[in-house]
């Protein structure tokens, strides 16, 4: 009796230390209402105004104006008069919002408030460089802004899992997620997305060295609707890393796997066997990949589009023929560096694949004017870039054959020492192609290269 | 691109009643008549229409201003959808555009309704952007004096309103 009456004081001590905690946590409903309260103070209409602005732009077209306002000048503008104010703080204005200008130092009382005024409306968000940018940031944004689509995080190094827990949590309609260089992310971060965020179509997760195989299978496997995926430099991952969600890869479009210097012919096989649709594929530095993943791609890659093998030095003509015989649809080859390609694979290129825009022949050492005049011969009318620089064996005749392609707008020669000064005065007197010529010193080429490819990159 | 001078020519009416004479391909830029002319199928017509085309909102003076700026850019690649999403800039008026915008304020509203009236996108962004640009870089009080703005806040709601949006200042 004596106990019984003690244990049921302690529950009912429990239940009311509970209710008690309860009671610091409002409602949603009655938080999300507070909040707007505090958002938009309530304010009556005015009634004169003389401003010829006020009197002429309706609504429709002050928000247009407004759309070209930053942040911080939408902020002040909130504060000019009650008119303003309510236009400022309309939905529309908080969509979209991008605190790169805020780098480093975006304060955490500063995403508190955006956050807050935000709520529902935002669908895209970039924190971009934002180095400073804690989880509990995130945890503001991602309960508060619960219609995220498109959120980038690029190189904010200090998010960690536990920012993607939260994505996972709230953010289901999550679209596009940049992730690239958040260097502190692991598989665990993959399986709460994975989970949480099936709609994913976009996902960079480059230079995440973290993430391991299971992380990039997690993806692949519960977001059906993925179609970039971009993983470069991510040393975590193994060859085998496609290899048992081969059947899971059938959206895939564009995979960027620049870098990942442990994926070899196992790989590319696995790719060729599981993502049909894929239209763009950079594998540039892979360098242990060989004939093999190119005979695999020509056999089941029809749909490719893009393909980037710089810096594969092992890829030869044994490679190439299949390629360019099953990969038709090809515009834009990019193989610096493999040196082992000879006229052979040019002259498969120029027969097979109609749609040739880009090439980069560059370090290609043993390709000569045959094959090039070939290759202008067949591919006049689409032919937009060729860089041939470090090609030892060109001479003039290549640029006279060069100068029936009508579209084309570079042409890189760089230490073509084969080609003269008076071929490309006369090439460049008779079109606008511009002609990237001189002796440079391979380090600054490379870094040319680089940039831009970064550029591209970033563009992407 | 064919000759704007051979092309043949669109009567329009301003809300004054002038009527205006503007070559078909220049006045394409303007979505509401583009697809006017079209829906009532007077493209067919190798003629020039003989009623012209009502502008009710627009008066003859600023009609003559926006096909003017019309005029000179028929020819700019269509914007996409995709430069919408761009970000915010409204640094990137081209110089030609920054002297016909050399207007009252007055003048740049009546620009601006015109824009949205007769759906002309590239005029819309740029005049709007002329604004915004009139907006960014201000503090409240000096954005109230360029537009001649009343402040009718309380002095309450004013300091109430000020904190609310105090953290987006350093």
């Amino acid at each position: 009796m004596e106990t019984d009456r003690r244990h049921l004081a302690t529950t009912q001590q429990r239940r009311a230390k509970r209710l008690a905690q309860q009671a610091h946590k409002t409602h949603p409903v009655i938080q999300a209402k507070q909040n707007q309260m505090y958002l938009i103070t309530t304010l009556s209409q005015m009634q004169v105004d003389n401003s010829l602005i006020n009197r002429k732009l309706p609504k429709e077209v002050f928000l247009k104006v407004f759309s070209f306002l930053d942040i911080k000048a939408l902020c002040r503008s909130a504060q000019v008069c009650r008119h303003w104010n309510s236009m400022a703080l309309d939905g529309a204005n908080w969509q979209r919002v991008d605190l790169f200008t805020f780098q480093r130092d975006v304060k955490t009382s500063v995403i508190e408030n955006l956050a807050r005024r935000c709520g529902g409306f935002l669908k895209e968000l970039s924190l971009k460089g934002c180095e400073n940018v804690h989880d509990s940031a995130l945890r503001t944004f991602t309960s508060r802004c619960s219609n995220l689509e498109h959120l980038s995080l690029y190189r904010c190094k200090r998010v960690t899992d536990a920012s993607c827990e939260n994505l996972g949590r709230y953010c289901h309609k999550l679209k596009y997620l940049n992730l690239e260089n958040c260097s502190a992310i692991t598989d665990r971060a993959m399986r709460y997305i994975g989970d949480g965020c099936p709609n994913l179509t976009y996902l960079n997760i480059s230079w995440c060295d973290a993430v391991q195989d299971r992380g990039a299978q997690l993806i692949i496997q519960n977001c059906k609707f993925l179609e970039t995926l971009i993983i470069r430099g991510c040393e975590g991952l193994t060859e085998t890393v496609f290899g048992p969600v081969e059947e899971h890869m059938m959206s895939l479009k564009k995979l960027n796997m620049l870098q990942c210097f442990q994926m070899s012919d196992v790989t590319v096989q696995n790719i060729a066997n599981g993502a049909k649709s894929l239209e763009y594929l950079c594998m540039s530095n892979c360098n242990q990949i060989t004939d093999r993943s190119l005979i695999a791609l020509g056999q089941n890659s029809h749909e490719l589009k893009v393909l980037e093998l710089s810096g594969c030095t092992l890829l030869g003509d044994n490679g190439f023929l299949p390629l360019s015989k099953g990969c038709k649809k090809l515009e834009r080859l990019d193989i610096e560096d493999c040196s082992l390609v000879s006229d052979h694979t040019i002259h498969a290129l120029a027969n097979q694949c109609v749609a040739l825009q880009e090439l980069s022949f560059s370090h290609c050492e043993l390709i000569t004017d045959e094959s090039i005049h070939n290759l202008a011969t067949k591919h006049r009318e689409s032919l937009k870039v060729l860089e041939l620089d470090n090609c030892p064996q060109l001479t003039d005749s290549t640029l006279s054959h060069l100068r029936q392609c009508k579209s084309l707008k570079r042409i890189d020669l760089y230490d073509c020492q084969n080609v003269s000064k008076d071929a490309i005065l006369r090439f460049q007197t008779c079109g606008f192609t511009k002609i990237q010529d001189g002796i440079h010193r391979r380090g600054e080429n490379v870094m040319r290269k680089h940039l831009a490819r970064y550029l591209d990159s970033r563009n992407a | 691109m064919t000759d704007a001078k051979n092309e043949r020519q669109i009567k329009i009416s301003s809300s004054d009643n002038e009527i205006i004479l503007v070559p078909r391909n220049v006045i394409r830029l303007s979505t509401t008549i583009n697809t006017l002319l079209q829906d009532l199928g007077l493209d067919d017509d190798e003629a020039t229409n003989a009623e012209p085309i009502p502008v009710q909102n627009v008066a003859a003076p600023i009609l003559r201003k926006v096909i003017s700026w019309c005029q000179y850019h028929y020819q700019d690649p269509v914007p996409t959808d995709d430069s919408d999403s761009r970000e915010k800039r409204t640094d990137d008026i081209s110089s030609w555009d920054t002297e016909f915008l050399k207007v009252d304020q007055g003048t740049l509203f009546e620009l601006i309704l015109a824009a949205n009236y007769l759906d002309i996108k590239g005029l819309l962004d740029v005049t709007c952007k002329a604004v915004a640009n009139m907006i960014k870089g201000k503090s409240p009080e000096e954005i109230r004096r360029t537009f001649n703005i009343k402040n009718d806040f309380t002095p309450e709601e004013e300091e109430q309103i000020r904190k609310e949006n105090a953290w987006c200042e350093d």
